[in-house]
């Protein structure tokens, strides 16, 4: 527990709605240590991002319900917070890179104030002259690989290319130092060179001051690339869990199965079926399994049980009922 | 930016051309004999004719308008067909009280519309938000009129701790005419409590006009503070800690404030509309009561010239709340990189 | 928001039949209570304007009717909302003043909405021509002044009657479905959809009725309902000041100025002509802000 930053427990979001609760996140288990990098995989609409967003409790709490689950941010629970906790906690704790920066900035003001504020309320530069701060500011931007960044301090947001206002939201999420930062499918919007590029920036910029990061993607490859420990997210629900490189050798889950085939291969017959079928209805899901409308393994027990979390090598963790029976031998069914 | 307001002030020159020739029209469709509206059915001939030639009614009516048209540029609208006098001078007499009016209630609509708003955003769907939703199904329902009739009524006969008639009490002087507006005239000249008189004046016809609009502006606000506060921006600066009163007051003011402001210089509009009636309920001797009674007794030349004064008036409004907009939102005043 | 994107892509599958779409149109709209209550007030109004000389208590009230035994009683048993100066029952005229108030807002809308929107659809479609900056500079002159200003000066101008205050609104009308209707056809007509029955050579009224116009109903029918309310309330300030319907016939904005005079011992001569005006404008405009939601792409 010592270098743990983040530890989540049975953690459970709801959103209300005109239809009812919408589960959106369902009993997750998660954390991260210090210095590590940590990816949370899963496709559009699985609770990733909104599991995030609770983390630092920037979601209306008038729109959603916590029912049960624990979040610790370096051993302080971080629902129990009173204001200034919250405030210290964003300040110093944890940084969040939004994953649409066309809309992460303000239109209304200079990429200058923005910085400039974020600077000025982190109380990491207590008496620092405005001259000092400015430089500060400055030294991010150049650090994201822009030039000229007395002009770009000057400009506002939608005066700069979709490229350039990605890096200014990951400079803002490290011009001050901060334990974690959550990366949000940083590079969606972006094209593929720059994807590279600022993947690359991200993973030694963490490395070099020794923080910890959450990269948030749909795409197994990049996570392969970046992070040491993977996550897989379905439907609000953590289906599997492992080291990168174990999951690449035993992909595990149907649905981590599903996702690999989705990764299209230069040799082999171009891309393959995917998964059928959408996200499960969050506001009814099924009963048991999240995944058992879309899995070809399915069974009664799937429909109607939730599956548990098996162990099937060190460190290995998979939620299906196909290796609740015996660990290890139906690892090897699933591949087939 | 500059060329930006020239262009828009070209363009409302244009316009106002444009309303000088509907104006001009519409008073001499007028049915039967101008003349004869003019001085009435008992006047001589010869008087008539003379005013035929003052209004160059003999000519065709293109060179009719140009003449009128050369008489309005040089400052001269006619003679008022009521007062006898040039109208020139009825409206730099009336102008004043209106223009101290219309800013008065300027004052109530801005204050009222951020404060409400801001009030109801900031504690939405509480009881607060319910109240002043009521407010605003109010400020629809009850026309300006209706308003000021009300009131009149409250304070005339319930409740006379408020003046309800005219610009001043009966045996206060106006003070020295320097601007024309009371107040300000009063304070410039240390007659402090003329303009305190002034203003008592001023409240309830002001509150009248302004409260439709207020009301119904502060739930524009309201709802764009709210649709703004959902938005990625706002999560973002959030989660970097900034502190919540400079996240409000920055950071989701100012981007909600461009459409609040512009559905108060539509609603500007209505306000100097509602004046023409509201003027006269409360007998404040301004351009609008003028207009209105220019209006009921067919008096041309005033009517041309009131509209013409109203329109110009409502151009510099419109064209001040776009440079307020363009000063809030960069993306009105430079253009993307893409 | 996902949820809503696979209700789409559902859409998209089984395409909808116009029955669900009457439906989901009917789900938004009814969402809103208020929208509700506006549909009931409206109904009220309409039934009011329809019925009002066969439901009222006194029809014989409406017109030069003088009763001077019973002037300036109070609201009561017999005069449920008191009598007039003249022993009038305010009750039945404020029934009644609601048909002029509605025939009204529907003259002047059934005249001004056409004639705008067709000179918008000229304007747009026309992006950029002489025909454009002819049409629109001539829509901004009639917006250079207040509505009501330039509405009472031709009201004024005229012979004061009901016909000439509902010409008088109508002429200060169609501007605003011009421009309305400008915004939106001059970037619809950019899209491939128009570009393509130029291409097979459909006529330009093809284009702007079949091709355009379809895309500017949603605007144009919101802002109708939302409309109803100011034209109602424009009649009233113009018969306020006695440019609308000419006395004995009953109208809103009369009634609440003669009630004025009597003030404050026969107060119900002022209120219930208020109540009466404020009951439709608030109709309406609840039932516009229904319809726009009604109309409205996103939202849950």
């Amino acid at each position: 527990m010592d270098g743990r930053v983040l530890n989540i427990e049975d953690l459970s979001i709801w959103y209300k709605t005109y239809r009812g609760h919408s589960k959106v996140v369902d009993h997750i288990d998660l954390f991260v240590d210090r210095g590590e990098k940590v990816g949370l995989v899963g496709e559009s609409g699985c609770g990733k991002t909104t599991t995030m967003k609770t983390i630092l409790r920037v979601i209306d709490p008038s729109i959603i319900d916590i029912p049960n689950g624990k979040i610790e941010f370096n051993g302080k629970s971080v629902l129990g917070m009173n204001k200034e906790e919250l405030l210290e906690l964003r300040r110093k704790g944890a940084s969040m890179i939004s994953q649409s920066p066309m809309s992460a900035l303000n239109p209304v003001f200079t990429i200058g104030q923005q910085l400039m504020d974020i600077i000025k309320y982190s109380g990491q530069y207590p008496g620092a002259s405005k001259q000092q701060m400015v430089e500060v500011a400055k030294e991010a931007i150049t650090s994201v690989m822009l030039s000229d960044p007395e002009r770009i301090m000057e400009s506002y947001p939608h005066q700069l290319s979709g490229g350039m206002r990605q890096r200014i939201c990951i400079a803002s999420s490290l011009v001050t130092t901060r334990d974690l930062l959550i990366a949000d499918e940083p590079c969606t919007a972006l094209d593929v060179t720059i994807q590279d590029q600022i993947h690359r920036m991200l993973r030694e910029l963490v490395e070099e001051k020794g923080r910890s990061l959450i990269m948030i993607t749909h795409s197994l490859g990049v996570a392969r690339e970046l992070v040491d420990r993977i996550y897989i997210m379905y439907g609000g629900n953590i289906v599997e869990r492992c080291r990168t490189k174990d999951l690449f050798r035993n992909p595990s889950h149907p649905y981590t199965i599903g996702l690999m085939e989705c990764v299209p291969r230069l040799s082999g017959g171009g891309l393959s079926a995917g998964i059928y079928g959408y996200v499960p209805d969050y506001v009814n899901p099924p009963e048991g399994c999240r995944f058992c409308p879309r899995c070809k393994f399915a069974t009664e027990q799937c429909r109607t049980m939730r599956p548990p979390h098996v162990e099937i090598e060190p460190d290995h963790f998979v939620s299906c009922f196909q290796y609740a029976k015996t660990a290890g031998e139906g690892g090897a069914a699933g591949h087939e | 930016m500059l060329k930006y307001i020239i262009k828009r002030l070209l363009l409302g020159v244009l316009v106002l051309f444009g309303t000088s020739i509907l104006i001009f029209a519409i008073a001499r469709v007028v049915p039967g004999d101008v003349a004869t509206i003019a001085l009435g059915s008992r006047a001589t001939d010869s008087a008539k004719e003379a005013l035929r030639e003052e209004l160059y009614l003999n000519d065709a009516l293109p060179v009719q308008y140009v003449k009128w048209l050369r008489d309005v540029l040089h400052g001269n609208f006619g003679n008022s067909f009521i007062t006898k006098r040039p109208v020139s001078d009825d409206v730099r007499q009336f102008l004043p009280a209106t223009a101290e009016l219309a800013l008065v209630s300027g004052i109530f609509m801005i204050i009222g519309t951020f404060g409400l708003g801001l009030l109801a955003g900031r504690y939405k769907n509480t009881w607060v938000d319910g109240v002043i939703r009521v407010l605003s199904y109010v400020g629809i329902a009850l026309p300006a009129f209706v308003v000021g009739t009300f009131l009149l009524l409250l304070f005339g006969y319930a409740l006379p701790i408020l003046p309800v008639l005219g610009r001043l009490s009966t045996g206060v002087t106006a003070p020295p005419d320097i601007t024309g507006l009371y107040i300000i005239d009063g304070i410039i000249t240390g007659n402090f409590s003329v303009a305190w008189d002034a203003f008592l004046h001023l409240l309830l016809p002001a509150f009248a006009l302004a409260l439709g609009p207020l009301v119904q502006d502060a739930r524009v606000l309201r709802s764009s503070l709210v649709d703004n506060s959902h938005k990625e921006y706002m999560l973002v600066s959030t989660g970097y800690g900034l502190p919540g009163s400079l996240l409000t007051r920055k950071y989701l003011l100012k981007p909600s404030a461009t459409s609040a402001i512009t559905v108060m210089g539509m609603d500007f509009a209505s306000l100097l509309g509602q004046a023409f009636l509201v003027e006269k309920i409360f007998n404040w001797p301004g351009i609008s009561r003028y207009g209105i009674n220019a209006m009921l007794n067919k008096d041309l030349n005033a009517i041309c010239a009131v509209v013409l004064i109203i329109g110009l008036l409502f151009f510099i409004v419109n064209l001040a709340v776009d440079l307020i907009i363009s000063a809030l939102d960069p993306r009105m005043r430079i253009g993307g990189s893409k | 928001m996902q949820e809503n994107e696979l209700k789409k892509k559902k859409k998209g599958i089984f395409s909808p039949s116009t029955v669900e779409n009457l439906k989901i149109y009917r789900y938004k709209f009814s969402r809103n209570k208020l929208s509700v209550v506006g549909f009931v007030l409206v109904c009220i109004s309409v039934f009011f304007a329809l019925f009002a000389p066969y439901i009222v208590p006194h029809p014989e009230h409406i017109g030069a009717f003088v009763d001077y035994a019973n002037a300036g009683q109070a609201p009561g048993a017999a005069y449920w909302f008191g009598s007039d100066n003249m022993g009038r029952d305010i009750f039945s005229r404020v029934i009644y003043s609601f048909r002029g108030a509605l025939l009204m807002s529907i003259v002047v809308l059934v005249i001004a909405v056409p004639v705008g929107t067709i000179l918008g659809l000229i304007a747009g479609y026309h992006h950029g021509t002489w025909a454009d900056t002819i049409i629109m500079r001539i829509t901004d002159v009639f917006l250079s002044v207040p509505a009501l200003i330039l509405a009472l000066c031709i009201a004024s101008i005229l012979k004061p009657s009901m016909m000439n205050s509902m010409l008088a609104v109508t002429i200060m009308w169609w501007p605003w479905y011009t421009r309305l209707v400008y915004g939106q056809a001059s970037s619809v007509s950019g899209e491939y959809f128009v570009k393509n029955a130029e291409l097979v050579g459909a006529s330009k009224l093809h284009i702007m009725l079949k091709e355009i116009l379809p895309n500017c109903l949603s605007p144009i029918l919101t802002k109708m309902a939302l409309d109803v309310g100011w034209v109602i309330l424009m009649g009233a300030s113009l018969s306020f000041v006695g440019l609308g319907e000419q006395p004995p016939t009953p109208a809103f904005g009369q009634m609440i100025s003669d009630g004025a005079g009597y003030m404050p011992d026969l107060w119900w001569m002022t209120i219930f002509p208020a109540i009466g005006v404020a009951f439709m404008i608030l109709g309406f405009n609840f039932l516009g802000d229904g319809i726009r939601d009604m109309f409205d792409k996103g939202g849950h």
